[in-house]
């Protein structure tokens, strides 16, 4: 079963991500802030990590660095505010994020896609 | 001699023509009317020694002598009035000139030929005791000569009055009204001889001709010549002093010391020296007092003019007002017809109409290259319509142009060499005429104006670039609230989107096929409740957004809480603050005194000095503490950070408008600048505390209610 990890200080987030996934046979794990993130990340080893880039405490480049050293294989996608673009997308990505995504988020089913899509690249 | 009112006339004549004719035609050869307003004078001053001529005691030979040759000036007299009347009217008929000067003068140089003749002036008699001459055959030709030439002068005079223009035909009155009475002079002279009745000393007229051109020159700029004629009328004062002190005395005294005390006749003299030395100084001085007070009384208003000028239209600092209060001013103190002022407009190279008063054409500009402009620029000085303008090249676009201004007078307005602009004023509602003071003083005026001008411009600019500051302190404002905004509108938007489509998406691919009535039910309800809290979310923060970007009303006093107003503040960035690490911590005691204030304008000051000290924060873990008490009767908040601190040297220039510390192009160094400015505007006071590395404190201090109450 594929192991999703979505790490933001926004309960209301995590919570959809997981109602949306769940269903679908996906084992969906969330931490409110970077390092109950990692402290499940290390526990679970998710195929997939959702991590905000902005939150208190850790920020979710760090976290995702973080990840990455544990877990080169993860594929961690990165939550950005429209401000993410450009510099900072480019950044992320040059540090190993698979790919940013936009919050809010207007299509889940885009999300899925994508995620399906980081777990093929992981298989072949 | 027999010293009597007729030589005293003569001699009066003489000094104060010649003298006239003297600084008239001093340096002025090149002028026409005041060239033969000198030659026709000094001429008639010399003829006017007649009477002395014929007086000495030298024998009737030598008198006949002397006479004749008093003639000769005197039989040049009559082409040279033609050719001054020609001159002044500036009669522009050549033909008729030449026609009519050419045989005056031929006759005149005739005439000199013929004073020596015995048929001229055959012999001189004492009658009573006026001398007069025996005229013979040719002086009756003279004479008619004499008289005709007089009477196409005035034929010509009234011609030309007609023809010119209403400010120089007050010039013209004045030559016909003095030449009228000049007139007299050889008339009265003619008829002592002829009929033998001169009731009073011809001469006399002459000097009133004299002092009626005189007058005309100074009120009416006949030759423009005021200030050589103000000497003259303080000189012919004194020399009338001394002569009639002289003659009054000394005549008087012979009579008294020889025949009542029987001394020499000459120490009548001692009290004449002695008065005129001790009277000659204060007389002098009363002169020229008067003669400033009553012919120049006008430059009095000048002065006057400079004053009210400088202090009402050139302290004005709009740029939009300044050139309409320039021309009204201009108008109501100097009395003008009209009054334009352009300005240089650097974009498009003209110079366009800022403010008229009977221009014309209101919309007119001049090119660069524009006559008018061009001669302005090149020699910085006034251009006068009728007298400078004949002598510019392109004379006739220059007329033109002062014809669609309405204008007399154009004076450049110059600022370190460059025209910024051109003052054009039209006729005097009296007519009088631009003298060359009146064009000395306005030309002071334009340069003050153009530091007026310059002054308003640069405060033009310096309004302008505040009001762009403040607009990208306005942006700044903005993007730290944008963050906040997106976190707290468009996330609560996409959890409520997110929640429908999860449900939508999750019926379609057929999970809830499973579900009872009542599961379904739940899990719609979930959503709902969802869907209730997160638009509530933002609903919330927009109403807070808008209570922050409402303007405050002017003045509006009122009881503010200021740890809600901290509240309010950290709930617009609040989300900024978490997510930067930096943690705000608040301590107000329970009952925290209210303050009165403008409550808006105290949001602005939490919401600048908290996000200047979020975004000074080095420091992993930020702490900003608010803190509220009360203090020697005022209310105190203390906002302390931990962040990067201000260095020593910094701290006395944070508050000054566009100082900032922040990257170029990040700060708008207006931030504090604002804070203090309202701080003070709600009757509080800002204190700054500050160590680099360690924080900086804020103290704001506001009277409490009860101090206000006791100051109202």
């Amino acid at each position: 079963m594929t192991k999703i990890l979505t790490i933001d200080d926004e309960v209301e987030f995590t919570a959809l991500i997981e109602s949306y996934f769940s269903p679908r046979g996906y084992q969906v794990f969330s931490a409110g802030e970077g390092e109950t993130g990692l402290a499940i990340a290390s526990k679970e080893k998710p195929d997939v990590c959702l991590i905000d880039l902005k939150m208190p405490g850790k920020h979710g480049d760090e976290v995702m660095s973080e990840i990455l050293k544990l877990y080169p294989k993860t594929k961690c996608i990165m939550i950005t505010a429209s401000e993410g673009e450009g510099k900072t997308r480019a950044h992320l990505m040059e540090m190993g994020a698979y790919t940013c995504f936009d919050k809010p988020i207007t299509s889940l089913r885009d999300l899925e896609k994508k995620i399906k899509e980081a777990l093929d690249t992981n298989n072949k | 001699m027999e010293i009597n009112i007729y030589i005293v006339a003569a001699i009066i004549a003489f000094l104060f023509g010649s003298s006239l004719a003297f600084f008239v035609g001093r340096n002025s050869w090149h002028n026409p009317p005041r060239r033969s307003f000198a030659l026709v004078t000094q001429l008639a001053a010399l003829w006017c020694l007649f009477p002395l001529a014929a007086s000495f005691n030298y024998g009737e030979e030598t008198n006949l002598l002397l006479v004749r040759l008093v003639y000769i000036p005197g039989v040049l007299v009559p082409p040279f009035i033609l050719q001054f009347i020609f001159d002044v009217t500036e009669d522009r008929r050549p033909t008729l000139k030449k026609m009519i000067l050419g045989p005056a003068h031929f006759v005149s140089i005739c005439f000199i030929f013929f004073v020596f003749h015995p048929q001229f002036i055959v012999g001189i008699k004492k009658h009573a005791s006026l001398f007069v001459f025996v005229p013979g055959g040719i002086f009756h030709i003279f004479a008619a000569q004499y008289i005709l030439i007089c009477l196409i002068s005035f034929f010509l005079l009234i011609q030309n009055l007609r023809r010119v223009e209403s400010k120089n035909r007050t010039k013209l009155q004045y030559v016909a009204l003095a030449s009228t009475i000049g007139i007299f002079s050889p008339l009265f002279h003619f008829s002592s001889s002829y009929f033998k009745w001169e009731p009073f000393p011809h001469d006399f007229f002459f000097i009133t001709y004299s002092s009626i051109i005189a007058y005309a020159v100074v009120r009416h700029q006949l030759m423009d010549i005021e200030v050589i004629i103000r000497r003259t009328a303080v000189f012919a004062g004194l020399f009338a002093f001394v002569y009639g002190t002289f003659t009054v005395v000394t005549i008087l005294g012979q009579e008294f010391f020889k025949s009542t005390l029987g001394w020499n006749q000459w120490t009548a003299t001692i009290p004449t020296v002695l008065i005129i030395t001790f009277a000659l100084r204060p007389l002098e001085i009363f002169l020229t007092n008067a003669t400033e007070k009553f012919l120049f009384q006008k430059k009095y208003d000048y002065r006057e003019l400079l004053k009210t000028f400088t202090n009402e239209v050139l302290t004005v600092l709009d740029l939009q007002k300044l050139p309409d209060q320039t021309v009204a001013g201009l108008i109501r103190i100097m009395k003008l017809e009209s009054a334009s002022l352009l300005l240089y407009d650097k974009d498009n190279k003209i110079y366009k109409m800022a403010a008229t008063v009977g221009a014309k054409e209101k919309d007119i500009s001049f090119k660069d290259d524009d006559t008018l402009v061009r001669y302005l620029r090149a020699s910085q000085q006034a251009i006068l319509k009728d007298k400078s303008a004949d002598k510019i090249e392109g004379e006739g676009v220059l007329k033109d142009s002062f014809k669609k201004l309405n204008a007399q007078l154009c004076l450049p307005v110059p600022l370190h060499d460059e025209l910024i602009g051109i003052l054009c004023l039209g006729m005097k509602k009296s007519g009088e005429d631009y003298t060359q003071e009146d064009i000395d003083i306005l030309t002071t005026l334009a340069r003050t104006e153009a530091i007026a001008i310059s002054n308003a411009r640069l405060f033009d600019e310096l309004s302008k670039t505040q009001a762009e500051a403040a607009q990208r302190e306005k942006m700044a404002v903005i993007g730290t609230l944008a963050a906040g905004i997106n976190h707290e509108i468009c996330n609560p938007l996409g959890i409520v989107r997110g929640q429908c489509e999860v449900f939508l998406l999750n019926l379609r691919d057929g999970l809830y096929r499973e579900k009872n009535v009542e599961q379904m039910i739940k899990i719609a309800s979930d959503i709902m409740n969802k869907v209730i809290k997160e638009t509530d979310r933002a609903t919330g923060i927009t109403k807070k957004l808008s209570n922050f970007a409402k303007p405050s009303q002017k003045g509006e006093m009122e009881e503010v809480f200021i740890d809600k107003e901290v509240d309010e503040v950290m709930g617009l960035i609040g989300h900024d603050m978490r997510v930067n690490n930096v943690e705000v911590q608040k301590d107000f005691p329970p009952n925290f005194p209210v303050i009165r204030a403008d409550k808006k304008q105290i949001q602005e000051v939490l919401f600048n000095i908290i996000r200047n000290a979020a975004q000074a924060m080095d420091k992993k873990e930020g702490r900003i503490v608010v803190t509220g008490f009360s203090e020697n009767g005022s209310t105190v908040i203390r906002i302390a950070d931990n962040g990067s601190g201000i260095p020593k040297d910094k701290i006395g220039q944070i508050f000054n408008p566009f100082y900032t510390t922040k990257a170029p192009g990040k700060g708008t160094g207006l931030g504090l600048f604002i804070v203090k400015q309202v701080v003070e505007r709600n009757k509080g006071s800002i204190a700054v505390e500050s160590e680099a590395g360690v924080g900086t404190t804020f103290t704001l201090r506001f009277p409490s209610m009860a101090a206000l109450a006791a100051a109202a």
